[in-house]
């Protein structure tokens, strides 16, 4: 079920007072590549809870090594899957606030103080990270029109007027996180996470973050092909009553 | 004659697995041994095929049949679909429950252990 991290290799996480009760969860397959960079950049901001999805690579070990708590799926299940059990896990660990943050390095830990202040000054339920009410470096045109389309379609099926729906980043509170039940294991719980919100009454507002487009990243996003996938699990979601 | 003799002997085969098997999933056993009676039925009776088509407005009996086996391949493959919708769901929370039990306690916990024992007199490191 995975090999054990040995010990003595851990770093002594350094957080500072304002970021304790917050856990920032990383799901993550296959990211043994640019994990550990992400792991250490997010120590300062609180636990970091990487969700290890059945990965092959040795991404959790690389993880745990560079500090971080890594529960592990025996097998893979999808990032939403991971994204819900990282969030248990914080949950049952007494987190306060919980950050979601994607593996593959496109998203700025730096984000994270700011947008928690705002969280905590509006008094909402969460915080959405929008990469076009902040800044995007290196997206292609192609990319965004992908983005504009899902959002349109997004806002006319859930009501929500948001400006960016494939957002990994967002802050919930405590409450949110515990209202929140993530039951689609793939790439439709992005699109559920939002219908939840909805459903569930939750207050929210979108904050400016920046997305940065590597190449390995690119390679690791979605493809246009998905959308129809994702609009079928939706659909049998909806039907099952999820 | 003889393919009549092979699909009632087919039939009856399937209808006895189902009766044989009735406790374990019910309905989906009544169903089976409700279609394999018919099927016998129809395969020793064809003209009452075509006087139940007649009576539902189909020119055939063949016809008939044919329907009638889109509609109930239709309902399993739908019945298939959501119980593995449903498996998975199962599958996932198991998956879960394992990965968070299974988490190790955070680093700084276990060195704080170590650190305690060693004041102890004991070995302050697991063996690697």
């Amino acid at each position: 079920m995975g090999k054990d991290v040995p010990l003595g290799k851990f770093r002594t996480p350094q957080v500072s007072s304002t970021f304790v009760s917050v856990y920032v969860v990383v799901p993550a397959y296959n990211e043994h590549k640019s994990i550990r960079a992400v792991v250490e950049s997010l120590m300062p901001y609180g636990t970091v809870v990487v969700v290890d999805d059945g990965s092959s690579d040795g991404t959790g070990i690389v993880a745990a090594e560079a500090g971080a708590i890594v529960p592990r799926h025996p097998i893979n299940l999808g990032q939403g899957a991971a994204l819900q059990t990282g969030m248990e896990y914080s949950l049952q660990n007494g987190a306060q606030y919980i950050v979601t943050f994607d593996a593959d390095g496109q998203h700025d830990p730096n984000d994270i103080p700011r947008l928690l202040s705002i969280l905590k000054d509006s008094n909402v339920d969460l915080i959405l990270g929008s990469r076009f009410l902040g800044s995007t470096i290196g997206m292609t045109a192609s990319r965004r029109i992908m983005l504009l389309a899902a959002r349109r379609f997004s806002n006319f099926s859930t009501g929500l007027k948001l400006t960016d729906v494939h957002n990994g980043f967002r802050i919930l509170t405590r409450r949110a996180a515990e209202a929140i039940r993530l039951n689609q294991n793939r790439m439709a719980h992005a699109s559920e996470f939002l219908t939840q919100i909805k459903q569930q009454k939750l207050s929210f507002l979108e904050g400016p973050v920046t997305i940065r487009y590597t190449e390995y990243s690119m390679a690791k996003g979605q493809r246009a092909s998905a959308a129809l996938g994702i609009l079928l699990e939706l659909l049998t979601g909806k039907l099952l009553r999820w | 004659m003889p393919i009549r003799i092979l699909l009632t002997s087919i039939l009856l085969t399937i209808l006895c697995i189902a009766l044989v098997r009735r406790k374990t999933f019910p309905p989906a056993a009544l169903s089976l041994a409700a279609v394999c009676s018919t099927g016998i039925m129809l395969v020793w009776f064809p003209e009452f095929a075509m006087r139940l088509a007649l009576m539902l407005g189909v020119g055939r009996g063949t016809d008939l049949i044919f329907y009638c086996f889109i509609v109930a391949t239709l309902a399993v493959s739908m019945w298939l679909f959501f119980s593995l919708k449903s498996a998975e769901l199962k599958i996932t929370v198991l998956a879960r429950e394992i990965a968070i039990m299974n988490t190790k306690t955070h680093p700084i916990d276990r060195r704080k252990k170590n650190n305690r024992r060693a004041s102890k007199g004991k070995s302050s490191l697991a063996k690697r």
